[in-house]
């Protein structure tokens, strides 16, 4: 799979947008991504481990869910991550 | 909306701003140019007349004492507010303090929502939102440490909408240990809280300021939220906020909108009313439609967030942003038209044009800079279809 990481999550992965990994779920592929990249696991998890809740995740195009993180995807899937948020 | 959900809504909105307010804010009005010159704050006595008159009240729960007015009604409240008074920085007040005590009759922490919350019944207490720093919530440089049953924070937040008249102040900081953002209140007078008022270009008389946070020692109680939810926390009020600060926009266009026809009703240029000429009735047009088009935006947003039909509330909302950025974006043009119509008489203070112009800059880069909406937008968009 590909996990695209955009806008202020970036500095946490060296600026690369694209990432390649082997995982067999979006969740398992994230996961992987902040083992690589430890500073990005405090900006996606919270304490308990779970998404934090300002991150957004699309599979191939469509919202993610907790359920849809957890399927087996294809090895061309694409997920993308956005924080989105805007201040005051 | 149907006729009938119209007329219900307006009587609400009636029953808010009666007679007494309405001369209330008709005295805001006058003494609004005096205070843009002197960069003074609305005056805590005003505001506590605006408790008094349940101004301040009207979006606060009914269980908590208020009157219990949801979004819709709120909005257009504001929407009133925004069309009858003349001064931006009262409906920016208004608007904020109420939303800050709501955040905090939400968290049911009864030592926080006693302490901070329930003032804003009577107009004794008022907190504000001490958020934004020069960089991104994920580099936030006042942080805090835990020491027993006390928190220490250091550092500084730049700007805070009422920071100069707050009691109190709603602050997001990043625990040392943790790393996560966490939320506390400071009070105004505690030991090390230096705070500075700030001459802006517009809004003058909101009171804004920097406070800095030296060792400020606190008791851990204060903590309002410090599971490493306060990013989310700020989302969830700061969503909101977009489209309540929209309301009072709205309000704001249609007053310039009559201002400016009624100048060229009456201004005569060779011989015949500047309504007359085509490029001007052209103008009028233009700036009628962006109106029209930010004004179906916000009911859109405010009849949404009544009926909790907006996305999670904890990531920033594509409708709720739409709705700022298209209402910025109209009172811009409104503004704009309106000066090279008035031309001269615009520009001069006390005028209010020249000072509509100034306050409107100000939601440029406030509630969610219109750059950065534009990027997530534009950015959500590339990942999902519409």
């Amino acid at each position: 799979m590909v996990i695209v990481i955009s806008g202020a999550l970036l500095k946490f992965v060296n600026y690369q947008r694209e990432h390649k990994l082997e995982a067999s779920t979006p969740w398992t592929g994230i996961k992987e991504l902040t083992t690589k990249f430890p500073d990005l696991k405090n900006a996606l998890f919270d304490e308990s481990g779970e998404l934090r809740k300002f991150n957004v995740v699309y599979i191939n195009k469509e919202k993610a869910s907790a359920n849809t993180l957890n399927l087996e995807v294809q090895n061309d899937t694409k997920v993308e991550i956005i924080t989105a948020i805007a201040g005051g | 909306m149907l006729e009938i959900e119209e007329k219900n809504l307006m009587s609400k909105v009636e029953q808010v701003l009666d007679q007494e307010v309405l001369t209330f804010l008709d005295r805001i009005t006058k003494t609004c140019a005096e205070r843009d010159k002197k960069c003074e704050p609305i005056s805590r006595e005003d505001l506590a007349t605006s408790a008094a008159s349940k101004i301040l009240s009207a979006s606060i729960p009914q269980e908590f004492g208020g009157a219990g007015l949801n979004f819709m009604e709120w909005g257009r409240v504001l929407e009133e507010i925004g069309r009858i008074c003349d001064d931006g920085s009262f409906g920016l007040l208004v608007s904020m303090f109420p939303a800050v005590a709501n955040t905090l009759f939400e968290s049911k922490n009864d030592y926080l929502l006693n302490r901070y919350a329930k003032g804003i019944l009577d107009g004794s207490t008022f907190v504000s939102f001490a958020y934004t720093e020069s960089t991104d919530a994920f580099n936030f440089q006042s942080h805090l440490r835990e020491d027993g049953d006390y928190v220490v924070i250091n550092g500084e937040k730049v700007m805070l909408t009422g920071g100069s008249i707050a009691d109190a102040f709603m602050t997001y900081v990043t625990n040392e240990g943790s790393n996560d953002l966490n939320v506390v209140m400071i009070d105004a007078r505690d030991e090390g809280v230096e705070i500075e008022p700030i001459w802006t270009m517009g809004l003058r008389s909101s009171g804004f300021a920097k406070i800095r946070m030296k060792n400020v020692r606190i008791p851990a109680n204060r903590l309002l939220v410090n599971n490493g939810g306060g990013l989310s926390h700020a989302q969830n009020f700061l969503n909101p906020r977009r489209v309540v600060l929209s309301s009072w926009s709205v309000g704001r266009i249609a007053r310039t909108i009559n201002m400016c026809a009624d100048y060229v009703n009456r201004t005569i240029r060779y011989t015949n009313p500047l309504a007359t000429y085509g490029s001007v009735q052209s103008a009028l047009g233009e700036m009628r439609i962006a109106y029209e088009s930010a004004k179906v935006m916000v009911h859109t947003s405010l009849r949404l967030l009544t009926a909790n039909q907006l996305g999670l509330a904890q990531e920033e909302d594509d409708h709720t942003s739409a709705t700022k950025f298209r209402c910025v974006e109209a009172g811009m043009l409104v503004t704009q038209r309106t000066f090279e119509l008035m031309g001269g008489a615009a520009y001069c203070h006390p005028n209010p044009i020249e000072r509509y112009v100034r306050d409107g800059l100000g939601s440029v880069s406030g509630a969610g800079a219109q750059d950065i909406v534009k990027i997530n937008t534009g950015v959500k968009t590339l990942f999902a279809s519409l």
